[in-house]
């Protein structure tokens, strides 16, 4: 299996502050990958960081290779990650309400990706083609969709029209960042079928960006656990889920299990995620944990055999043998 | 259904009515407008003269209606130039590189300072009097309001997530500029003009009073009133027409503007953007 993205010590950083530190990654052709963690764990800036699309002020460090393009997209610039974005790697964004331009009809925002990337020379095609992938989706009425403006579609609707714009040029890699975070369950599920579906078709890679333990273990095949800026787990889902090592990945699961209770309140993980900046030195986790020991002051090291399968914990949690 | 607001109408009516009388004008007016006529010198409102006559026996109605057009061509060219220099300039400040955003904002907190009267009579000192100095002075002064306002305007659409995703779909700068940018900011444009348009009426009004704008055989609302000065004791009612008509247009277009703010913009509430007067 070849890695279609590999991005290796990838940091995002304002100033001196590191918001993101050292995330190793592969997602190979065909692959599902997950990666979740709390809100401000540094996932969507993770996202960006690989896309290029870091907002003004903050840089990234490290490397991130796609495969087939021999340059380094961690430094390059606008002229030489433009063809690769929407071509080779395409994004999903959350917000499917501010996703779309509100001046732009649905066709032309659709058919926009190919005239781009030359897909399609003639607008006119474009725009068939516009409607055939709308109908893809499962957009009702697909054609007259494409002559809709953003706001004559519901929230669902949009998330559709977002995934079709990133599957037009059938990517090699798709990210998409909490995508059915603003939806309906019962949308959710219809959503999270059409990005996998459209990611088989096309044997791309995905890196799916969720708080939601549940979809993950739906969607994807292996999971990175983000804390802090940093991937402190990561191996196959099964095993993860079943059987986590770190710390906080335990808590994240119990917190996700609405079943266990502790006298009628649902568990959560005691404090809160930090500020940026603001996460201790050593084990990120250690200020909200309760296995924390002075040992958690130095940084542990990852534990496992490869950057995709082990954790960084030094009190990891006991697997029964 | 959107609320057409009575400021609309109001001020849309106004701005008709000036556009129509500059446009009969061309066909029809009730007298020759540069005809002297000794025997009506001064004359009263009657039915030979609606508004009555000036100092020379010229017909007032006739004078105002052809003034109109001088009032619209000056608005029209002086806020279009205005416009296609400001324009761009907004979106370079926006979109490119802070330092040089904040180079172009300097330099237009200096041209806002200097008036356009001032202005024009700088560039009437050097090229002589005439109607295009007095568009090149009103236009220049202008800009600094339009590149302001497309400049916050695209500050505010350039952070939003559809912006990014264009760029993560491999659109360029120019195209994100002219595909995504400039269709979200056309509202903000289009209200800026109407307000732009009755400032160039007021200070076109005033360079013609100071005889800096159209020549004395061109008739204009300011040189009206101009002509109407020594005359205010015997005369007020010379004052009085072309200054409620300048008054009428400039309340008209000002009117239109927020009106147009209210129907464009429905999320203005979310996206105050003040419009520079």
């Amino acid at each position: 299996m070849s890695a279609v993205l590999k991005a290796e010590g990838l940091g995002v950083h304002t100033g001196d502050l590191a918001l993101v530190q050292d995330v190793t990654l592969t997602v190979g052709r065909g692959e599902r990958v997950g990666l979740i963690g709390e809100s401000g764990s540094g996932k969507s800036l993770t996202a960006l960081a690989l896309m290029g699309l870091l907002p003004e002020g903050l840089h990234a460090t490290g490397s991130v290779r796609l495969d087939g393009s021999p340059a380094d997209l961690v430094g390059a610039d606008e002229d030489e990650l433009a063809p690769l974005r929407g071509k080779r790697m395409s994004m999903v964004f959350q917000e499917p309400m501010t996703a779309l331009n509100p001046t732009m009809r649905i066709g032309d925002q659709v058919a926009e990706g190919m005239l781009l990337h030359r897909a399609h020379r003639r607008r006119a095609a474009a725009r068939s083609a516009a409607v055939e992938l709308l109908d893809d989706v499962g957009l009702p009425s697909p054609a007259e969709a494409a002559r809709a403006y953003p706001h004559q579609l519901s929230g669902g609707q949009r998330q559709r029209v977002v995934a079709a714009i990133a599957l037009a040029n059938d990517p090699d890699l798709l990210i998409c960042d909490e995508p059915t975070t603003a939806l309906d369950v019962t949308v959710q599920a219809l959503v999270l079928d059409l990005i996998t579906r459209g990611v088989a078709a096309r044997d791309a890679a995905l890196l799916f960006i969720t708080h939601d333990l549940g979809v993950v273990a739906t969607v994807c095949d292996r999971v990175l656990v983000m804390y802090g800026g940093r991937i402190v787990e990561a191996g196959e889902v099964a095993q993860v889920f079943t059987r986590p090592r770190h710390r906080y990945t335990s808590g994240l699961l119990a917190a996700s299990d609405l079943a266990r209770t502790d006298d009628g309140r649902l568990l959560t993980i005691p404090g809160s995620v930090p500020q940026a900046g603001a996460f201790p030195a050593g084990c990120v986790f250690r200020n909200r944990c309760a296995a924390a020991t002075s040992a958690c002051e130095t940084l542990p090291s990852w534990v496992g055999p490869d950057p995709e399968h082990g954790h960084a914990c030094v009190h990891p949690v006991e697997v029964p043998a | 259904m959107r609320r057409r607001s009575g400021t609309l109408v109001i001020g849309g009516s106004l701005v008709a009515m000036v556009i129509l009388a500059a446009l009969v004008s061309f066909v029809w007016t009730p007298h020759d407008p540069g005809l002297v006529v000794p025997q009506d010198r001064l004359a009263g409102p009657s039915g030979k003269h609606w508004l009555g006559a000036d100092k020379l026996g010229r017909d007032e109605l006739s004078r105002l209606m052809v003034g109109a057009r001088t009032t619209l061509l000056v608005g029209i060219v002086s806020v279009g130039v205005a416009a296609l220099i400001g324009v761009p300039l907004g979106l370079v400040a926006a979109m490119t590189w802070r330092w040089l955003g904040e180079i172009l904002m300097r330099v237009s907190d200096f041209v806002l300072a200097f008036p356009a009267v001032l202005l024009a009579i700088m560039l009437t000192a050097i090229y002589g009097s005439g109607v295009v100095i007095a568009m090149i002075a009103i236009g220049i002064s202008t800009i600094p309001a339009f590149a302001r306002v497309v400049r916050s305007g695209a500050l505010q659409v350039m952070s939003t997530e559809y912006v990014v995703a264009a760029r993560a779909a491999g659109r360029r700068p120019v195209g994100i500029g002219l595909r995504h940018v400039l269709p979200n900011v056309t509202s903000l444009i289009i209200v800026q003009a109407s307000v732009s348009f009755a400032i160039a009426i007021l200070a076109e009004a005033a360079l013609s009073f100071l005889g800096l704008g159209a020549p004395p055989d061109v008739p204009s609302w300011g040189r009206m009133l101009q002509e109407s000065q020594s005359l205010l004791q015997q005369a007020p009612r010379l004052a009085i027409v072309p200054g409620v008509a300048i008054a009428l247009a400039v309340l008209g277009f000002n009117l239109l503007g927020d009106g147009l703010r209210d129907l464009l913009d429905p999320r203005l509430q979310q996206r105050r953007v003040e419009v520079q007067r």
